[in-house]
């Protein structure tokens, strides 16, 4: 099973994502800003990194930016999970390299099924 | 419909654009106007950052059925308070000095007779989301039998509040039922793609 990241800024979200993802035997690692999700990063190689846009200190899509540029991220699928739904912010997220882009609430059952599909 | 005219609101209020909130809305602003809300079962949550004299309100409600050991039971409620708080970073209010005044849980009529526990469900969880928050709670009204009307001025962070007759009571509880049964209808969970 995978090691995930969680990075949100609310905690009640890290506590849902935690618990659907563990419910099916992923271990999560969670993070409540960028700064701290790319620091965190480094010191464990993580398979999946589900982050949320709108966050203080470091947003999600400087948070793919800065993850696409280390080696060890090149090719980790990172999936945003955003109250986002605009198209202008999807793309900005495709460009920035995000594998995918899923607007919250989510719902538990299709989160893991596109946490299986990106995993492979 | 009955509504409530305006010639009755406070006179800090009276000459201020109203905008009312139905359930699922939120508002965020940094003008002087006045958010208006009708609440039975249903939660308001009224932000203000006094940093930057600005606030917004929500209105909001759980649906009924839900497992209470699984936290994304209450994900439409983490989504209407997450709203809030973006809109308010958006319009830079600092999340940190953040203050909330909670409203609503009323147990009205239908909705206590046919789903009991919606009203203390909403309560538990919006208390519960402040405290994992850190955003303190400097006022509060909750639960009860009656429905309420809450006035909230965002650019000062006053709130006005007073209980609604038998008559709203009804009405709000109608609202909220059909607010429901079409929860459970209508798909709210966002979509998913693949780049």
């Amino acid at each position: 099973m995978a090691t995930i990241m969680a990075v949100d800024d609310t905690a009640s979200m890290r506590q849902m994502i935690s618990f659907t993802l563990n419910s099916v035997g992923h271990s999560v690692v969670q993070a409540c800003d960028g700064q701290e999700a790319l620091k965190l990063a480094q010191e464990k190689q993580v398979d999946l990194v589900i982050a949320d846009i709108n966050m203080p200190k470091m947003d999600g899509i400087t948070l793919v930016k800065s993850l696409r540029k280390l080696s060890d991220y090149k090719l980790t699928p990172i999936l945003m999970l955003t109250t986002e739904s605009q198209s202008t912010k999807r793309q900005e997220g495709k460009s920035a390299g995000a594998t995918g882009w899923i607007v919250k609430p989510f719902n538990p059952d299709q989160l893991v099924a596109i946490v299986k599909k990106v995993l492979g | 419909m009955k509504s409530v005219s305006s010639s009755s609101l406070p006179a800090e209020v009276r000459d201020l654009t109203r905008i009312t909130l139905h359930i699922g809305g939120l508002y965020a602003s940094p003008r002087p106007i006045v958010l208006d809300t009708v609440l039975g079962s249903c939660i308001a949550a009224c932000l203000y950052d006094p940093a930057t004299k600005m606030g917004g309100m929500n209105h909001f409600m759980l649906p009924e059925s839900a497992e209470s050991n699984d936290p994304t039971s209450t994900r439409y409620g983490v989504n209407a308070m997450e709203l809030l708080i973006n809109e308010l970073m958006k319009l830079k209010a600092r999340r940190q000095s953040l203050q909330a005044k909670i409203f609503g849980g009323g147990h009205v009529l239908r909705i206590r007779e046919k789903l009991d526990g919606v009203p203390q469900r909403n309560i538990d969880f919006i208390r519960k989301f402040l405290e994992l928050e850190y955003i303190p709670v400097v006022q509060e009204d909750l639960g009860g039998y009656q429905p309420r009307r809450v006035l909230f001025s965002p650019h000062t962070g006053q709130v006005f509040m007073r209980y609604l007759d038998r008559g709203y009571a009804q009405h709000t509880a109608d609202e909220e039922l059909t607010y429901l049964q079409n929860l459970h209808k209508r798909k709210l969970d966002g979509d998913a793609t693949l780049f």
